[in-house]
């Protein structure tokens, strides 16, 4: 399989507040990564064990730990999730949709606020009509805007948002979404589901062959629609697949985990750590395991 | 090979949660999406883009008179429903209605009164009955794990109100109320399908933002003895997603029931269950399914449905469900305004 992407990248699920395990550790990450000075060491052990390609979202505290590790490093890549719908959920429901946005342009620089403003009547009427394809062209100007400065190899779309266009039949959605990475940022575009089995034949019958961001792990946890389906469509592609969800979120062992995905044809491994310690050891794990495979 | 049955379905109303059930009926085999509606001429040109190739509709009646259809699913307003749904029971269409039935007990009343000596298929969309982790715990209690129930605390959470807001959610005459019948509605399902009739309730609510409650406190007392508490709140920082908690203690031990797990600590083995700590984590059951859209449960709540309209079933929340729990959120509501106990018996 072509290289596209490196071996093992970071995820930064903990770092946004997301556990599968509980809700009460849900909260403990959001508490302990609302500073970024906790962020960081992180960042460091990961680069100590390897690890130069990082995924991320526009989260203000996140992006502000990487602008500080990412002066210190100059070999970091950056793959951006877009849209960030989890921060926005999070963030509109506790500053409003307008202090949500005004937060968000606090960021941007003013060639960008310009020329946003200009496209805000836009944004509106997409919003308004739901004109998904007018408000999905938006929201990657809006949220790219955030990371103009890094080295950035590859954007992930969000999986509610392929998901959707999956189970709507719309294709329009991917191509714009393509077109846009491909065209305008002169990146790798990728897709994120949890649909794995439905979005590969479908991609498949579009003809449209792009990396794709999907659960792959020994438990079978959100591999849809089974963990069979999904390892045989593996077995048979020749799409760059990133798998994420390889520890099953928790409930897997690094030691149990990584060996079920280096016999696979997986390009990629996203894994996220929450404590510098699963860092050095999660991170080991994999760097031991998945290095001599590709 | 006979033909899979499949069942004609339309969408009414497209808000967030039409949008979700519009594009999840979309990869459902045996059903077959034919219509869309909503007041909101506007929303033409989302189905136009959306790839779903049906016709929109922003006459309801039309769309009745003209598409020919065996169900349809009703995502709008609670203050909308009856009439909606009239209209759908007179065309004999078996209904999904979103939760909660109504904004009032009156309404809810009113609807589920459209369905008596009508042979249509019925269903609440209170997706706790379809989470297996929910439909788990269900099946411990029933196996009398914890033997005789005394006493249970529980809680749901969000972090979704901070400051005025605007909207027919925060109108009681439109949405029936704040966090109670919002998010509460939820757990108050899953209270109400765990231990069954209840006798009493007294309760006190918050109003800090909005001119519906915001966070509120409720005693139960169960027909069958068990007493408990509820808390509710949207205005609580943290949880980026709704957050559920049940506690609940019997004879035997004791079983917590979150999103996320059971745990059961026992005082001794019972059946399979050892003496002191278990936890069943979700992602441990093997219970994964087909598609996933806009989180847990909701494609197996209106395949359900849908397999309940094919094969002539009642579902796991009809009508008759939400109408009980849309008579105990009245109840929690006469008694914060009266500061009464209210008997749920008084409430007819």
């Amino acid at each position: 399989m072509k290289k596209i992407f490196d071996r093992i990248i970071l995820g930064t699920n903990p770092f946004e507040g997301v556990s599968y395990i509980s809700r009460t550790q849900a909260l403990h990450y959001l508490e302990n990564f609302s500073r970024k000075e906790n962020i960081i060491p992180i960042l460091e052990a990961s680069y100590n064990m390897g690890t130069r390609t990082i995924t991320c979202t526009n989260n203000e505290i996140l992006l502000s730990a990487l602008e500080d590790f990412c002066n210190k490093h100059d070999d970091i890549s950056l793959i951006p999730l877009i849209p960030n719908a989890y921060e926005y959920a999070r963030e509109a429901s506790e500053k409003g949709v307008l202090g949500t946005v005004f937060n968000r342009i606090k960021r941007i620089d003013l060639y960008q606020k310009l020329r946003l403003g200009l496209r805000t009547l836009n944004r509106v009427k997409g919003i308004i009509s739901k004109d998904v394809l007018a408000l999905l062209a938006e929201l990657i100007d809006f949220e790219l805007s955030c990371f103009k400065k890094y080295n950035i190899c590859g954007v992930v779309l969000h999986g509610q948002i392929t998901d959707l266009a999956l189970s709507s039949n719309n294709k329009n959605i991917i191509k714009i979404y393509l077109d846009i990475i491909k065209e305008t940022y002169r990146v790798q575009p990728i897709l994120a589901t949890h649909n794995f089995g439905s979005l590969l034949p479908k991609l498949m019958e579009w003809e449209i062959n792009i990396p794709i961001m999907a659960p792959f792990n020994r438990k079978g946890f959100m591999m849809r629609p089974s963990k069979k389906t999904c390892e045989a469509l593996i077995d048979n592609t020749d799409y760059y697949i990133i798998a994420k969800k390889v520890l099953a979120g928790g409930r897997l062992f690094p030691e149990e985990a990584f060996p079920y995905i280096a016999d696979k044809k997986i390009g990629s491994v996203a894994v996220g750590v929450g404590t510098v310690s699963e860092a050095y050891h999660t991170l080991g794990v994999a760097k031991s395991i998945l290095d001599s495979t590709s | 090979m006979e033909k899979q049955k499949e069942l004609k379905i339309g969408v009414i109303g497209l808000g967030k949660m039409g949008i979700l059930h519009t594009a999840l009926l979309n990869v459902i085999p045996s059903a077959k999406l034919v219509a869309l509606s909503d007041i909101n001429r506007q929303l033409s040109t989302y189905v136009k883009n959306s790839g779903l190739g049906v016709p929109f509709y922003s006459d309801l009646n039309k769309m009745l008179n003209e598409v020919e259809m065996d169900a349809v699913v009703v995502c709008t307003p609670p203050f909308a429903n009856f009439s909606i749904v009239k209209h759908c029971v007179e065309k004999n269409l078996d209904v999904f209605i979103e939760k909660p039935l109504a904004e009032s007990f009156e309404s809810a009343k009113k609807i589920f009164n459209l369905s008596i000596n009508k042979d249509i298929i019925h269903s609440t969309g209170y997706l706790f009955g379809h989470i297996p982790l929910f439909q788990e715990a269900k099946s411990l209690l029933e196996k009398k794990i914890l033997g005789h129930l005394y006493h249970f605390r529980s809680s749901i959470y969000i972090s979704m109100v901070f400051g005025p807001k605007k909207g027919w959610l925060f109108e009681k005459s439109k949405s029936g109320g704040g966090a109670i019948i919002n998010i509460g509605s939820h757990i108050i399902f899953l209270l109400y399908w765990l231990f069954g009739p209840l006798e009493s309730v007294f309760s006190k609510i918050v109003k800090i933002y909005s001119k519906v409650e915001d966070s509120g406190t409720i005693l139960f007392e169960f027909s069958n003895g068990l007493i408990g508490s509820l808390d509710v709140s949207w205005s609580i920082p943290g949880y980026r997603l709704s957050s559920v908690r049940t506690i609940i203690e019997g004879k035997n031990g004791l079983m917590e029931i979150t999103d996320d797990y059971i745990k059961l600590y026992l005082y001794s083995k019972q059946g399979d269950f050892p003496k002191g700590w278990t936890t069943i984590h979700k992602i441990d059951l093997d219970k994964t399914s087909k598609f996933d859209l806009g989180g847990e449960g909701y494609y197996d709540e209106i395949s359900h449905f849908i397999d309940c309209c094919l094969h002539r079933k009642k579902p796991v929340v009809s009508w008759k469900e939400g109408l009980e729990v849309q008579r105990i959120i009245e109840a929690i509501y006469k008694s914060a305004d009266s500061n009464k106990h209210i008997y749920l018996k008084e409430v007819q």
